[in-house]
């Protein structure tokens, strides 16, 4: 109780004290807005210091001509410093990206609009069809050469568009037929054209890593089309390089190769295969701070490898993490830490903050449309069935026992700071009825047996299935829901299996149910294949069997002799995606996106538990201008949405 | 003697393939491979990924072969020093895992050495000692060491440690000396950080090695040649240590073998709780990444540790019993 009682003071306190850090395209906008000129721009005391040696050009020659300005969240931060964190090696190296990464827009904290980032400006022409980016004048690579259009035009032309790299394109890269025309207008400006409106175009930049290009001057050593082969093939390692494209990507790996240039935040200088892996402040990173400081503020970061996620939580509470939330709160156990991190706070010289997690359900089960047994396989399809199951979990209790009452029970649906909330879907079947639950139950003709444990099928067999799920977390979730479902007669047994397991038996269609999170339901269009079927090269348990009929469907091919035909609101949702794609407004996607959420809140396909939880991060005290609370999603690319290129050491 | 070394070591060749087919075919068990554990750690972090590149990474990584031709394509490159390539980390596996083995072998070596030194003092001690309350101690501490399992008792430390100072005690060094050359303030660090593995690792097998110790030496006081001794006024303490302790020693130094295994896959565990920079973390990774040349070039090499460890006991226990030399 104590706990959400400081849960709700510091929500209050959150609203009372908006600071919040924001941007501004250039120091003339934040001058036009605010009246205060930027005259002067500084530098951290280490790169003043390799200026002094005249290693190191002037801060004004390595800024651009008109640098990003950042607001800071709480005030105007201290140079130096190097902040601690945990990774988990090379298979959490997204991790790294995400609070080093540069976008031509960012997202603002909610997701909610876009600001400017390498792009000083952009406009949207013909409803969406045409797309102008403004980079600035000046701004250069970590390694000093200028960045320019060219060097997107290489990323579109030589790395996305070449087959050899990339055999299969991303979905931006032919909308309405044909493929995008990407020019260079002068060096400094750079256009995307489509066939067809594509108001979904901006998420992309903003969400997908890329559009801010790649290194030209230093990466055509390594392609075909600017170094002749022979020359190449010298520089092939054999053994680890049989191609040149292994060669390619080997060089325009921003986490392991220490020589690519970047216009990341910071740039990594150790090998990441040790045990503390470093990254280093980019000397020509193009944003300043409102007095001018160029940002950011910290010098060093430094990873520690650690796989185990015990170490993890001691170094947390024992204060040896100056700030994290990826293994604390995002990827790892959250709300249940919460307790834990909470008492050691004082001790450990943090605080946590209560940021939320961008999850529709934490946990939500999916039963497969296409059972192999006939019999479930009708009462799987309708729809009764799914809705008895979900009036039949007790959300509350889930909350309290899981969570320490810091998820919300709702049902599996997008969240409530998000633009295609739908209040109706959040509630929909998801109250506690077991009574409501039975007489639907009766209603499908599914009997008890004659001691009143469990329903029986409609063949006499008892009414028993298998929930799939992986890993500890969602195993307890399922586990307590066991219970409540014997009070409606069905029985159930949860499986906690491994992972690709569970991901290879969604390919065979060998379950019954299985169980994942609805996580991204903040901004669910820029990663859509949790709610649309078949759309993109990720399938979901609840709609696995019919993908080769629906992505035949969308190519508008005859669908293979195997595959099977989905219900027509399903169809519906690939309809709708397809207009959502080429539409031209937001109020107009806005419009689709409510036809979608009825269609899911009528169907049920994801049968949710509690969402909206709590994710927790922690920060020492000394760590400062970290937003107090943060919509935390994989499409926001959280941490990167509070900004950590402003985050600094406050010095006494 | 020589002979018997030279037949132990040709046997261990056979052993060694046996071991890498074994440890091969267990990493190949899992459903899919490293392609699919891949694909779901990307779609976890919603990077997108299409068909035709994991085709072609399916290609390169020689994952459409089926598992005999990849045994014998790996086989073949170990035998001429070459461990293949990790997918997961995208470097040879011999550049990944030259340190971690090294500080693998280091905390092996020393918690032996603790383990054996200490298993036979106490040991001896407690035999001579029967039933006082230093033998008592050493019984309930050994019994407790024996029970717990390695991994617990790491944590139980770090808990402890943290509890009482303050820090997390996890890793060899501070990371200040992590990255840095060799010098007396670096090994000092590692002095401060290396006693926890050792002790944790080595507990369990010292308090076994007690027990034998001291089961054996009680048996063989009570035989008549050393009361005769005794009667003939042959001093306590020369008579225990040149008869009785000699032959309580041997089936000491068979033990003593048989916990090297368990000490290189203690020192694997404990080397994932305690966060070291030991070939536990890799071994973990690469198992559950299915990134199959690192998984069985890390269990070939523990393998090869615990043969020559197993060797080593044989002719020491040769050494010391003839009746093994001649057999």
């Amino acid at each position: 109780m104590k706990v959400r009682l400081i849960l709700v003071l510091s929500i209050v306190a959150f609203v009372v004290l908006n600071f919040a850090w924001s941007v501004y395209a250039t120091p003339e906008d934040y001058y036009k807005a605010t009246g205060k000129r930027i005259t002067k721009y500084k530098e951290a005391p280490m790169l003043a210091e390799l200026v002094r040696q005249g290693k190191l050009p002037p801060v004004e020659q390595r800024l651009p001509e008109e640098p990003l300005v950042v607001v800071p969240e709480e005030e105007v931060g201290q140079y130096g410093g190097t902040w601690r964190r945990v990774w988990r090696g090379p298979a959490d190296q997204w991790g790294v990206y995400k609070i080093c990464e540069a976008h031509l827009v960012y997202w603002d904290k909610e997701g909610g609009k876009f600001l400017p980032g390498v792009a000083k400006k952009w406009d949207v022409l013909e409803n969406g069809r045409v797309y102008v980016f403004y980079l600035r004048k000046g701004m250069k690579w970590s390694d000093g050469h200028p960045y320019t259009a060219d060097d997107i035009l290489f990323w579109v032309e030589d790395i996305v568009g070449n087959n050899d790299i990339t055999p299969t394109k991303p979905e931006w890269w032919r909308v309405g037929g044909e493929v995008v025309k990407v020019t260079k207008i002068d060096d400094y400006t750079i256009k995307f054209e489509f066939a067809k409106p594509y108001a979904l175009f901006l998420l992309q930049v903003a969400y997908s890593t890329g559009f801010t290009g790649a290194p030209k001057h230093y990466l055509k050593q390594f392609h075909p089309k600017y170094t002749p082969m022979e020359e190449i093939q010298k520089k092939m390692v054999p053994g680890t390089h049989n191609t040149w494209v292994d060669l390619f990507n080997d060089k325009n790996n921003y986490i392991r190769n220490l020589e690519l240039p970047t216009i990341f935040t910071w740039r990594p200088i150790t090998d990441p295969t040790s045990q503390f892996y470093v990254l280093e402040r980019n000397p020509y990173f193009w944003a300043v701070d409102i007095e001018g400081n160029q940002l950011p503020y910290i010098d060093y970061i430094r990873h520690e490898y650690v796989t185990d996620s015990e170490v993890i939580l001691l170094k947390a509470i024992s204060g040896e993490i100056d700030m994290q939330w990826r293994h604390i709160g995002g990827l790892a156990s959250g709300a249940g830490n919460y307790t834990l991190l909470k008492e050691n706070e004082k001790r450990g010289g943090y605080r946590v903050l209560n940021w939320i997690a961008a999850n529709g359900s934490v946990s939500r089960v999916s039963l497969n449309p296409n059972h192999p047994d006939p019999v479930f396989r009708q009462i799987f399809n309708d729809v009764r069935f799914r809705r008895a199951l979900s009036l039949g979990i007790d959300r509350e209790e889930i909350s309290e026992v899981l969570f320490n009452g810091m998820a919300k029970p709702r049902q599996a649906s997008f969240v409530s700071g998000s633009a295609y909330y739908d209040p109706e879907w959040e509630k929909a079947y998801a109250e506690y009825n077991p009574d409501l639950a039975n007489k639907l139950l009766d209603e499908m003709g599914l009997k008890w047996d004659a001691r009143r444990q469990y329903r029986l099928l409609p063949d006499g067999r008892p009414l028993r299935f298998t929930i799939s799920v992986t890993g500890q977390m969602h195993a307890d979730i399922w586990t307590i829901v066991k219970e409540h479902w014997k009070k409606i007669g069905v029985i159930v047994e949860v499986n906690n299996i491994e992972r690709s397991l569970l991901e290879s038996r969604m390919g065979t269609g060998e379950y019954d149910a299985a169980v994942w999170a609805l996580d991204r339901a903040a901004q669910p269009l820029a990663s859509p294949m949790l709610v649309f079927p078949g759309v993109t090269v990720y399938a979901d348990w609840w709609y696995a069997p019919w993908t080769s009929w629906i992505q035949a469907y969308i190519k508008g091919e005859e669908p293979p002799e195997d595959a099977v035909e989905p219900p027509e609101d399903v169809k519906k949702l690939v309809d709708l995606w397809s207009k959502i794609q080429t539409a031209t407004s937001d109020e107009e996607i806005k419009n689709y996106m409510k036809e979608v959420t009825k269609i899911h809140r009528e169907n049920l396909w994801m049968i949710g538990t509690v969402g909206e939880d709590l994710s927790p991060a922690i920060v020492k005290n000394n760590f400062r201008n970290v937003p107090e609370k943060l919509v935390t999603d994989d499409v926001l690319r959280s941490p990167l949405n509070a900004m950590p290129m402003q985050f600094f050491f406050k010095q006494k | 003697m020589l002979n018997y070394i030279l037949k132990r070591i040709l046997f261990s060749i056979p052993l060694l393939f046996m071991i890498a087919v074994v440890s091969f075919i267990i990493i190949e068990l899992p459903p899919g491979d490293y392609l699919t554990t891949y694909i779901i750690s990307l779609k976890q972090s919603g990077e997108a990924i299409d068909q035709a590149a994991l085709e072609v990474l399916r290609q390169r990584y020689g994952l459409d072969k089926p598992v005999i031709v990849r045994f014998f394509y790996w086989f073949g490159r170990v035998l001429q020093g070459d461990f293949g390539y990790s997918f997961m980390w995208e470097k040879p596996v011999k550049d990944l895992i030259g340190a971690r083995l090294f500080w693998t072998i280091v905390v092996s070596i020393l918690a032996t050495v603790f383990a054996w030194v200490f298993g036979f003092l106490i040991g001896v001690y407690s035999g001579t000692h029967q039933y006082s309350i230093g033998d008592y101690t050493f019984t309930v501490l050994g019994y407790i060491g024996l029970a717990t399992p390695n991994f617990l008792l790491a944590l139980i430390l770090l808990w402890l440690v943290f509890a009482t100072f303050g820090i997390s005690l996890g890793g060899l060094f501070s990371p200040e000396y992590a990255n840095a050359p060799w010098s007396w303030a670096k090994f000092v660090d590692l002095l401060k950080h290396i006693w926890i593995p050792v002790i944790v690792i080595g507990t369990g097998n010292m308090a076994g090695l007690i027990r034998i110790l001291r089961a054996n030496l009680l048996d063989e006081l009570n035989k008549p040649y050393v009361m005769a001794a005794r009667a003939k006024g042959v001093p306590e303490r020369e008579l225990v240590w040149k008869y009785p302790l000699r032959v309580a020693v041997i089936p000491f130094a068979a033990t003593a073998g048989w916990a090297l295994p368990e000490i290189v896959s203690g020192a694997v565990v404990t080397g994932i709780v305690l966060n070291l920079p030991t070939v536990g973390t890799l071994l973990l990774d690469a198992l559950m990444s299915q990134d199959m040349y690192l998984a069985g070039s890390l269990v070939m090499f523990l393998s090869v540790f615990t043969i020559i460890g197993t060797l080593i006991s044989d002719i020491l226990l040769a050494w010391l019993d003839p009746r093994i030399r001649f057999e």
